[in-house]
């Protein structure tokens, strides 16, 4: 059996806004996933996190490097719905904005049943039914929030139900783009609780985009540092939280609100690091 | 003390009569003091915020006592409210962005309410902002001062903001979400200038935020607010220790946490 | 989100109250617009008389109970024409936005979603013809075709399509920026069918809104054609081509066959524009 993800060299570059050279948003990242598992792609704005998300379930493509998910080489050029629909089913991707991520004009119902239909093999009234409530049950949302329109959820209930369209395609990868970034915390807890658990039910493998160490701790078994547009560390989680071996991880860590926080601190890290070549 | 909030109540009307935003809250915030005020979103303390400062909602009727340094602000007249809110209190905002005007350059957006609240000559104004841009960590101030927002990172506006937030001197800064929106990297960074320029004040502070991590971490005191009311008041350093309310128990429980480092690179360096 | 939300909402109360207009204006507005709607479409059960019957015992009678508004210069009934004048100047300007739409929405959305070099050839083509004054798209027109209420319409038409494509193009760039669209792509739509299916649904609120007030004008600048000579010919009793008519009127101090006509073209527009701003905001209210 293959990972669920392999990623090898992996650039992108992009033209500058006024001539000159090109702004490297991410250069050659190389990573893999083992199925069932999850990896938390961390860094600060402008780290090219994003982007490697973003070429990851192909709404952006590489200069240079390959993508294999599910045990497939990822092309940017298939066409066809056949091609379209194989790639769906790789990999799927919920977004930060619980507002903007989910068309406006559907119930819950409806955008369950629109993604069913394209995506079940025996689209029948009663199939597709019974994924839809099986779908609510894993995302932990009651039948009666079936003809909410999204304008009529809060934003943990819209991140719920874009989890839940994801899921319907029943991808092998699920990526994850500061999907919890804009919520509350007691909200976040349980969305991230959830995920765990759709994780060990379902195996499908998770990819956590974030600037936020604390929620990989969480939920991620590995861990991806990037800076600049390159990984600059990568391992076990819980061993790099512990142990950071490169010094822009360190300072991360030190710049995370906690017991032992000083901003000054982090500061004088922060100066020495700009200062280092 | 500089601020003192007693008993506020504030509700709007809506379809059904009337909406409680406030409930009875109290919060007090005294010179070189930094309280965090801290609660989920519809918790009211953005209002709780503005309300020392009188920016209410429109038909807002509101009850109970607020005063920024002894001058009655719920009650006073126009007078009142902008000697309070053009020299005694600032307030900066989640969204530098937001504040600044796009199409304005970075040098007469800031001098703004010096020169034309204050009545200070530009010249004198732009000097001014120029000195405190030095202080807030922000070199090259004359290009700045041409520069327009666009061309400034979310970090670098912040500094702006809160430069011309200090301009006029206030006694009593309102921070609200003010480092939400950047990298930990830059907020630690700025808190550090922020509790910097405070002591060197002795402003106070109120620093409002979602993160109860970030309060516990850089605030003297903590407020939890909750549905409009407070729910928990302590010292910083013992509230997730001992939570005394379950809400904020609940949402201590609730922040994600990093595991407890070995602290093998601080020996080696 | 951690803002609270009250402060935004209360901010734009005042706002939204000064452009609603009182209920009792949009419901007169929309009363008109429906006798418009029926006039044209029961004139022959209910103008008195017929659009071309003269009595050339009777020109230019003033109002009275034979003729309530009066008759023009061949004796025909002003209130007779301007009934049945309804169904050529409504159906006009229908056409008109019909034709506009549908080639300012294709242009719009393509350039919306293709960008680059496709979006800015498509751009340099709408700015030439937004250069264009559409009477010189009709000039044209007509030199090649012949005048006629359809080569008054196309050329309009070609005036107006650039309007909506770029209207078009600005709010599908918005709404093509919401991630439901990339989820969209993810699960393996196809680029017809999302814009189909997905996309022009939801720019719909907002374009129609758009295309009401849009109606209000098309129906004047058709009526102006009509006044020139360029579009509809007598015997029709097309309201624009009625007041060209009344001018002899007007000269004899007979004001009625050039008002009538004027007065009714100038209420249907402004009754379009009162509920068309008060529908797109209705509809474009966006979550």
């Amino acid at each position: 059996m293959s990972e669920a993800v392999r990623v090898s060299g992996l650039t992108k570059t992009y033209p500058a806004r006024r001539g000159g050279a090109r702004v490297v948003a991410v250069k050659d990242v190389s990573f893999e996933l083992a199925r069932g598992e999850s990896l938390g792609l961390v860094g600060e704005s402008g780290s090219g996190k994003t982007t490697l998300a973003r070429m990851l379930v192909g709404l952006a493509r590489p200069d240079t490097g390959t993508i294999v998910i599910d045990g497939r080489t990822r092309q940017g050029k298939e066409r066809g719905r056949a091609a379209r629909l194989r790639r769906a089913k790789e990999v799927q991707m919920v977004f930060q904005d619980p507002y903007g991520s989910l068309d406006r004009r559907l119930s819950v119902e409806a955008a369950l049943r629109d993604v069913l239909r394209r995506h079940l093999p025996d689209p029948a009234k009663e199939t597709v039914r019974a994924r839809i409530s099986e779908l609510m049950g894993h995302v932990g949302l009651s039948g009666k929030h079936l003809g909410s329109r999204p304008h009529e959820l809060s934003g943990g209930q819209r991140q719920r139900v874009a989890i839940a369209k994801a899921l319907a395609v029943d991808p092998a990868v699920l990526v994850l783009d500061e999907a919890v970034s804009a919520l509350d915390v007691s909200v976040q807890a349980q969305i991230l609780a959830l995920l765990n658990r759709i994780r060990a039910e379902t195996g499908v493998s998770l990819v956590f985009v974030t600037h936020d160490l604390a929620v990989v701790n969480e939920v991620t078994g590995q861990i991806l540092v990037m800076y600049k547009g390159e990984a600059v560390e990568r391992g076990a989680t819980a061993e790099v939280l512990r142990r950071p071996r490169h010094p822009y991880t360190d300072m991360l860590l030190s710049s995370a609100p906690g017991p032992n926080w000083q901003p000054e601190r982090v500061a004088e890290l922060r100066a020495a690091f700009a200062g280092a070549p | 003390m500089l601020l003192a909030i007693e008993d506020l109540h504030l509700s709007v009307p809506s379809p059904e009569g009337s909406r409680q935003i406030l409930r009875g809250v109290s919060l007090d915030v005294s010179e070189g003091e930094t309280v965090g005020l801290v609660g989920e979103s519809g918790s009211g303390k953005s209002t709780t915020a503005r309300a020392a400062l009188r920016l209410l909602p429109e038909r807002a009727s509101l009850s109970g006592a607020v005063s920024v340094c002894g001058h009655d602000v719920a009650a006073g007249d126009q007078a009142v409210v902008r000697k309070v809110r053009s020299e005694l209190a600032a307030m900066i905002f989640q969204e530098p962005r937001a504040v600044l005007n796009p199409v304005r350059r970075i040098g007469s957006s800031a001098t703004e309410r010096l020169v034309h609240v204050h009545g200070v000559a530009k010249d004198e104004a732009r000097r001014r902002i120029a000195a405190l841009f030095g202080e807030v960590g922000l070199d090259d101030t004359d290009r700045l001062l041409r520069a327009y927002p666009h061309q400034l990172s979310g970090g670098m506006l912040q500094r702006v903001v809160i430069a011309a937030a200090l301009s006029t001197g206030p006694r009593l800064l309102l921070a609200d979400e003010a480092t939400s929106a950047l990298d930990v990297t830059t907020q630690a960074e700025v808190l550090a200038l922020l509790r910097r320029l405070q002591r060197e004040r002795e402003m106070g502070v109120l620093f409002i935020t979602h993160d109860l991590q970030l309060a516990a971490a850089y605030c003297d005191r903590v407020y939890v607010m909750k549905d409009g009311a407070v729910v928990e008041h302590q010292k910083a350093g013992t509230i997730f220790v001992s939570p005394s309310d379950p809400y904020t128990k609940a949402l201590a429980d609730a922040v994600p946490r990093l595991p407890q480092r070995d602290d093998t690179m601080e020996a080696s360096a | 989100m951690t803002i609270d939300d009250i402060g935004a909402r209360t901010a734009s109360a005042p706002v939204a109250d000064r452009r609603r207009r009182s209920p009792w204006t949009f419901r007169a507005c929309l009363a008109i617009l429906g006798v418009a709607v029926a006039a044209a479409v029961f004139a022959p059960l209910v103008a008195p008389y017929a659009p071309d019957a003269t009595d050339f015992s009777a020109i230019w009678a003033p109002p009275g109970p034979a003729h309530w508004l009066g008759t023009d210069q061949l004796g025909r009934d002003i209130l007779s024409r301007v009934i049945h004048g309804a169904r050529p100047s409504l159906l006009g300007a229908i056409a008109l936005l019909a034709f506009a739409t549908v080639l300012g929405v294709l242009i719009g959305v393509v350039a919306a979603w293709r960008r680059g070099w496709v979006d800015t050839v498509l751009a340099r083509i709408t700015d030439v013809m937004f250069a264009f004054p559409g009477l010189l798209f009709v000039v044209l027109i007509i030199a090649v075709f012949d005048r006629g209420p359809a080569t008054a319409v196309i050329g309009m038409g070609l005036a107006f399509a650039p309007l909506i494509a770029k209207f078009t193009r600005a709010i599908a760039l918005e709404e093509l920026a919401r991630p439901y669209v990339d989820a969209y792509r993810l699960q393996g739509v196809g680029g017809v069918q999302l814009i189909g299916r997905y996309l022009l649904p939801n720019l719909m609120p907002t374009l129609v809104g758009y295309l009401v007030v849009l109606f209000g004008e098309g129906l004047m600048s058709l009526a102006s054609l009509n006044f020139l000579g360029f579009g509809a010919q007598p015997p029709s009793s097309e309201w624009g081509l009625m007041v060209q008519e009344g001018r002899a009127g007007v000269i004899q101090g007979v004001l009625g066959p050039a008002l009538v006509p004027g007065l009714t073209i100038a209420v249907v527009v402004v009754a379009t524009n009162v509920v068309g701003v008060r529908l797109s905001d209705k509809l474009a209210v966006r979550t």
